[in-house]
């Protein structure tokens, strides 16, 4: 049996070599980057496809034809949705794509091809594009039929900006004035410090740009992108963006804030959290500010929503020695002497009128702790004129004053104080419960917290505040 | 050849069995088992013609002491089985008088002369964290646990519906847990030759190494003595997970000195598995070493690695099945270079030693002590990817079945879906990854970050890396006191720490990613840090081999405590056992992550709890063929690690009111045993409750991933298993085995949801609309009639017809809220959104034939016999390509048009007809 045992001793080694040597192959190269663009002849500019467009209907395009174009739209900051935008030198038009985001592969600065064969061209609010039929509107072109309509070519090609020095030298309905890059130099925002959208509802924004030529353009900004929440510079600098329009009025788009050249960025947030009313009164810097986060306030209401002479939007809460106005989104339930606690982390500080102010305070951030008293500070009306930007918002008491002015002897609107070191409005609004009462004519001692309506005033709660 | 053989023997003798001393007496041990390869415990064994006698251990052991040199007889005598006897020489201090098979009366050559048949083993289960522990209890070579695990496994099917933490493992006496989720360990895939010594128990019988789970237990021996005396090599060939095995084989057998060595090394690979776009690649080795010291005292040391790397697969939903036009459709892979590139490799490699002590105390007790270390990377691959298309070429959003809801119009709905319908089927490869593209796209965004300037990555492979560090200590004491009466009892104590995280394994092109969590980006609640993954590295540069994302520590620790008395009687036997559990675990999150600064970073607070379990059971022998059994168990066990916290990537959240799991369970039944028939009927009922279970998933309405933690989970699992085995002619048996079951959720649970993006939870206790669902998956019923006959020359031939009824789609919790189905009237749609599908019954029939040869003797020293096997099985020879064998709900619910069609249920299939073939040479 030696041909046997010969099997053996051969096929044992040969089956090790093969335990050893067969190899599961899993190791790929990298394919090779096509920066190469497609022999595609194209057969139509992008002005002359719009010679399609019909109003009200979706348009089938030719078999025919093709378009190409650079692409000029970025999605990666969610500004841009779904949409790419390209653009020759006859202008731009918006394609839309069921992909999102569009830019790893179809990014800025990349030539496209559209093989227009089964597409459709219409407009969406006078804006035209194309995309596959859907009823009498274009939808987005499906991502599987992507490849079949869109080829891609080189990266890395410029594109036209176009340098607007006045958007009112534009004709919105022009069809070459729609989806185009464009520069807006010096321009500037009216609303700094605001955010680009409102990110708490994700609504769209819609803010104000004065171009160079004074002339108002509106920059429309998703409340998904982003930047949504960034704040609006407030000095002048560069805009470009992506043209657009909306029933026949020019939107700016932006597609990062790269877009935003020679702006500095205002400095808009606090450096640190605060925690009193005294840390609030020390950032405020001159111009609006958000608060950083962690930051949270303490104090006992001194203002009385009751007697209404203050709108049951506001508050003035008073810690120690310092006050300050808290504005809610909505009406608020705290009375006179509560003591409450508000989370004011990223909220706006603002100074309303001289007077400054926590604004759009959501109710829920504010919670009762307890009650307490405030102890108003004596004061003659002098002290209260030369030390009134760090007493504001506080209690004061003044003796030995009298009360002038108003609507036929009543607190209704115009009332002032004198004493022998100066004088102070009061604040009255008509809606408070006591605006028709008459006030004494002898001196009183009269309380109330320190007011700013570009100038100081005193507003008193209600009628126990006079004696 | 054969001098290379035998150098390496020499070299292994001399390097691990130095000789001891001789000595007058000898000590002979031997095992007693039944044609099933169980031990037969308390079987009366004597040396003939002496006065020599003793008793085999639970473990089916014996030893005689101090016996004088010369030639014996060693006989066996059990009722119900015939009497055995085997010569053995002393002439050594210690003889291995081997294995003794006791045979039924009546039968004359033991299964094990049969030669092994094919089993389903490792290649059948195609996803790594399928298959279910309870397989292991298929070593019984009980009629219907073998059925339960072999032959049932096509369909998934899982022992009484139970989960894998209701079977306990142990391997060489320690116990192979993984503490996170509670299920076995399996590490030796592979390793199949010296694995094959298992003991098991099914259901809540009683067992002498461990308190045991509901479902069962079960322990592998693969000490080096217990090794057959051989060389073996295996080529096997098959189209299932993998296409080759290679396995070699060596046992030296007791050797003098008392030592025993034995080996294995194996591979496993495939370039493609039946799946397409699947490969696998896995090597096995163990080593086993064994020192008897004396008569009393013996060492084992074993040490067995398998590393695996395979492209997984997973389940599509019917329509991208249907377009590919195969069942079988994978859309982890794509074509790279003209080739196959799947996206989700494993790679997995934990090796494990365990040091084992065996002490003979006396004649009557025993204690086993079983010390284990095992660690090692579960790593599993990916896509992930920074702003950028979902790069799953199925993605909902590219099926036809999404059309109606991006167009508005109906007209232009069928026209694009026809469209896709055609585009899709004249290239399938539109399902599949487009590598091209994910390369084209990294390769051309130039940027700058963190001071580096290179092209970002918008698509990475990462690993999701799993790092284990299991220690055990475990030890069991049994003591037959006389006849009657005996005592188990242990001591356990397992640690095991998890560092979870994970590594970019490839940036496809680019130069770096930067480790951001996108989903925080976008949220509504905007915070200056939320998008840091890792606040102390914000903006963190990520290149290959870096870990980013996510980094945190399991740490637990468990402590048991069981005793077990147990009486045998001549009517009755019956057992009594306790169990108390202590159970510590907490996470420590490693970073500070931007969404959960405040609950992220650090440790946890620590879980505790102490959880009692009682057990007992009884067996009234009606006469030596008819028995009845009832056995029960009732008590607590700790929720699971993975169970307990809501978030463990991001946070150190625990779920809400974390209790106790209650359990309780009996069973019971009739069995009946003759040679040439054996039948058994059992009836359980189990009830779990307070279950926990935490499902991660994408939701892209919220464009985050989301975790939904489900609390107060009862299950109930009734049924009945039925089992008969007959010799009909000689030769020819016969089998047919039933189980049918009823798994029910029996309590509205109540579902707590949040995201990784932000903060507030976004729903909390929702009730789930629960009761009466059906739990779990797999075949609530299942049936096997099976032939198998044995030549008279070393032949042996089978069938199997199989019949799966009463699987049900995997149930999301969601679907059954107020919020999934307010507003919809009752009707067809409301319907849909409520009812669990049931999947259509499925049956396949499974063939195996086995032949061997004796060949001439190769080598004569040292084996005597060569031996030739061929082994050939043909499952679902059918090749029925349409049973779903697992199928899940979607956990995303389209809330606006409350349909299910946007988020269809996935399935996978079965394997159509496929083929084992193993060539064994043996010598011995």
């Amino acid at each position: 049996m030696n041909t046997f045992k010969n099997f053996i001793t051969l096929s044992v080694p040969m089956m090790l070599m093969l335990f050893v040597t067969s190899c599961v192959d899993k190791d790929f190269d990298e394919p090779p980057i096509d920066g190469t663009d497609p022999e595609i002849t194209v057969t139509h500019t992008i002005d002359q496809i719009k010679n399609y467009y019909v109003l009200g209907t979706a348009k089938a395009l030719p078999d025919s034809a093709v378009i190409s174009g650079i692409v000029i739209s970025d999605d990666l900051q969610g500004n841009i949705y779904k949409d790419m935008i390209i653009s020759d030198s006859t202008g731009g038009i918006l394609i839309r794509v069921d992909i999102s985001p569009l830019s790893p592969l179809y990014g800025k600065g990349r030539r496209v091809f559209i093989k227009c064969a089964g597409l459709y061209i219409s407009d969406y609010s006078g804006m035209i594009q194309i995309g596959i039929k859907d009823g009498n509107a274009v939808g987005r072109i499906p991502s599987v039929l992507a490849p079949d309509y869109i080829v891609r070519g080189m990266w890395n090609q410029p594109f036209p900006v176009r340098v607007i020095s006045s958007i009112n030298a534009l004709n919105p309905n022009d069809r070459t004035n729609q989806n185009i890059s464009v520069r807006f130099n010096n321009a500037h925002f009216t609303e700094s410090c605001n955010t680009w959208a409102d990110v708490a509802t994700q609504q769209s924004g819609n803010r104000i740009m004065i171009d160079s030529s004074g002339a108002t353009v509106t920059v429309r900004t998703s409340g998904f992108s982003t930047f949504a929440a960034s704040f609006i510079p407030a000095d002048t600098g560069t805009v470009e963006g992506i043209l657009q329009v909306f029933n026949g009025t020019f939107q700016l788009i932006l597609r990062d804030l790269d877009d935003l050249k020679d702006f500095s960025t205002p400095p808009c947030v606090s450096a640190q959290p605060v925690h009193s009313i005294q840390e609030l009164q020390s950032i405020y810097n001159g111009t609006a500010i958000n608060i950083a986060n962690g930051s949270e306030i303490e104090g006992i209401v001194i203002s009385d929503k009751n007697a209404s002479n203050i709108t049951s939007k506001n508050l003035v809460i008073q810690q120690g020695n310092y006050g300050v106005v808290v504005r809610f989104l909505t009406n608020n339930t705290f009375n006179l002497g509560d003591k409450i606690k508000i989370d004011i982390s990223g909220q706006e500080l603002i100074k309303f009128h001289g007077l400054l102010e926590v604004n759009n305070v959501d109710i829920s951030l504010a919670t009762l702790t307890g009650t307490g008293i405030v102890t108003p500070r004596i004061a003659t009306l002098a002290d209260i004129n030369a030390n009134g930007q760090t007493w504001e918002s506080t209690l004061v008491t003044i003796a030995g004053v009298t009360i002038s002015g108003g609507a036929a002897g009543t607190y209704d609107v115009g009332t002032a104080l004198t004493d022998a070191t100066g004088t102070l409005p009061i604040f009255t609004t008509t809606y408070a419960t006591f605006a028709g009462n008459t006030f004494p004519v002898t001196p009183v001692t009269i309380t109330g917290y320190i007011g700013d309506y570009d100038a100081l005033q005193l507003n008193i709660r209600n009628t126990s505040d006079v004696q | 050849m054969k001098k290379i053989y035998y150098k390496l023997f020499l070299v292994l003798t001399v390097l691990l069995a130095p000789a001891i001393a001789h000595a007058q007496n000898a000590t002979i041990r031997g095992i007693i088992t039944d044609d099933y390869n169980n031990p037969v415990g308390n079987a009366k064994v004597m040396l003939a013609g002496t006065a020599y006698e003793t008793l085999t251990d639970p473990t089916g052991v014996y030893t005689f002491s101090e016996i004088p040199y010369g030639d014996y007889r060693v006989e066996v005598k059990e009722s119900d089985y015939a009497a055995v006897s085997q010569k053995v020489t002393a002439n050594q201090p210690t003889v291995d008088a081997g294995k003794i098979t006791l045979l039924p009366e009546g039968r004359k050559t033991p299964l094990e002369e049969q030669l092994p048949t094919v089993s389903l083993e490792e290649g059948e289960n195609t996803d790594p964290s399928g298959g279910g522990v309870s397989s292991a209890l298929g070593a019984s070579r009980d009629v219907f646990a073998s059925a339960a695990t072999f032959t049932f496994s096509v369909a998934r099917y899982d022992v009484r519906g139970y989960g894998d933490e209701n079977f306990i493992t142990y391997m060489n006496g320690a116990p192979m847990i993984n503490l996170n989720n509670g299920r076995s360990v399996y590490a030796w895939g592979g390793l199949n030759d010296v694995t094959r010594n298992q003991i098991s128990a099914y259901g809540m019988k009683a067992s002498n190494y461990s308190f045991g789970g509901i479902g069962g237990s079960f322990n592998v021996d693969s000490k080096a003595s217990r090794q057959r005396k051989q060389t073996q090599v295996t080529y096997s060939n098959a189209n299932r997970a993998y296409e080759n095995r290679l396995m070699l084989t060596y046992g030296s057998g007791i050797m003098k000195g008392g030592w025993s060595v034995s080996a294995s090394l194996s591979r496993r690979w495939a370039q493609e598995g039946y799946i397409p776009g699947t490969f696998y690649d896995g090597w096995s080795y163990y080593l086993g070493v064994e020192k008897e010291i004396n008569t009393r005292h013996s060492i084992s040391l074993t040490q067995f690695g398998v590393s695996t790397i395979n492209g997984r697969s997973t389940s599509a939903i019917q329509e991208a099945n249907d377009l590919v036009g195969d069942n079988y459709f994978n859309p982890l892979w794509g074509y790279q270079d003209g080739e196959k590139r799947n996206s989700a490799v494993n790679n997995i490699f934990t090796p494990l030693t365990v040091l084992e002590h065996d002490w003979q105390i006396n004649n009557k007790s025993t204690l086993t002590t079983a010390l284990s270390y095992q660690f090692g990377k579960e790593k599993r691959g990916g896509l992930n990817w920074y702003n950028a298309p979902n790069p799953r070429g199925d993605y909902y959003r590219r099926l036809p079945s999404f059309v109606p809801f991006a167009l508005t119009d109906t007209a232009s709905q069928f026209a694009v879906q026809s469209q896709e319908e055609e585009t899709i089927r004249n290239n399938p490869d539109l399902l599949q990854i487009n590598w091209n593209e994910l390369y084209e796209s990294n390769s051309n965004h130039l940027e700058t970050n963190n001071g580096v300037t290179g092209y970002r990555a918008s698509y990475i492979l990462e690993n999701r890396i799993e790092d284990n560090h299991n220690f055990g200590f475990n030890t069991v004491y049994n003591n037959s006191f006389n006849e009657n009466y005996s005592l188990s009892a242990g001591i356990s104590y397992l640690n095991q720490k998890t560092d979870y995280y994970k590594v970019l394994d490839d940036l496809l092109g680019a130069d770096y990613y930067i480790d951001l969590n996108q989903f925080a980006e976008q949220s509504p609640v905007p915070g200056v840090d939320a998008a840091q993954n890792n606040l102390d590295n914000p903006d963190n540069i990520v290149t290959e081999g870096d870990e980013f994302g996510y980094n945190y520590t399991s740490d637990i620790n468990q402590f048991q405590l069981w005793a077990q008395p147990e009486y045998k009687g001549k009517k009755v036997d019956a057992f009594l056992g306790v169990q108390a559990t202590m159970t510590t675990f907490s996470r420590t999150g490693n970073y500070r992550n931007g969404v959960y600064s405040d609950i992220s970073f650090g440790k946890s607070e620590e879980q505790s709890f102490s959880n009692p379990m009682l057990k007992g059971g009884a067996t009234y022998k009606i006469n030596g063929r008819n028995y009845i059994f009832a056995n029960g168990t009732i008590g607590t066990r700790s929720p699971l690690f993975d169970d307990a916290f809501v978030a463990p990537t991001v946070n150190n959240q625990i779920v809400s009111e974390l209790e106790d799991v209650e359990v309780s369970s009996v069973e019971g039944g009739y069995s009946y045993k003759a040679p040439r028939l054996r039948a058994q009927a059992t009836f359980y009922t189990t009830a779990i409750k307070n279950m926990t279970h935490i499902y991660h998933y994408y939701n892209d309405d919220v464009n985050s991933f989301v975790n939904l933690a489900v609390s107060g989970i009862n299950e109930s699992h009734t049924g009945m298993e039925l089992a008969a085995e007959a010799t009909v002619y000689k030769g020819l048996n016969v089998s047919a085995v039933a189980s049918v079951g009823n798994y029910i959720y029996t309590s509205r649970q109540k579902a707590t949801t949040t995201r990784d993006n932000i903060s507030t939870a976004e729903s909390v206790n929702e009730t789930i609309y629960s009761e009466n669902f059906k739990a779990g998956q797999g075949p609530q019923a299942a049936y096997t009639l099976g032939g198998y006959y044995r030549g008279k020359k070393f032949w042996s031939a089978g069938i199997n017809i199989n019949y799966f009824d009463q699987m049900y789609v995997r149930f999301n919790p969601i679907r059954r809220t107020v919020a999934a189905v307010e507003v919809l009237p009752d009707g067809e749609q409301r319907d849909i959104m409520l009812d669990q599908q049931q999947l259509d019954a499925q049956m396949t029939v499974d063939i195996n034939a086995s032949k061997s040869f004796k060949l001439p003797t190769t080598f004569k020293k040292p084996y005597r016999n060569t031996y030739l096997v061929i082994n050939v099985g043909i499952n679902n020879i059918l090749n029925n390509q349409d049973f779903i064998n697992g199928g899940s709900e979607q956990l995303r619910v389209d809330f606006d048009t409350k349909q299910v069609k946007k988020f269809a249920p996935k399935y996978s299939y079965a394997f159509g007809a496929n083929y084992f073939i193993s060539v064994i040479l043996r010598m011995n």
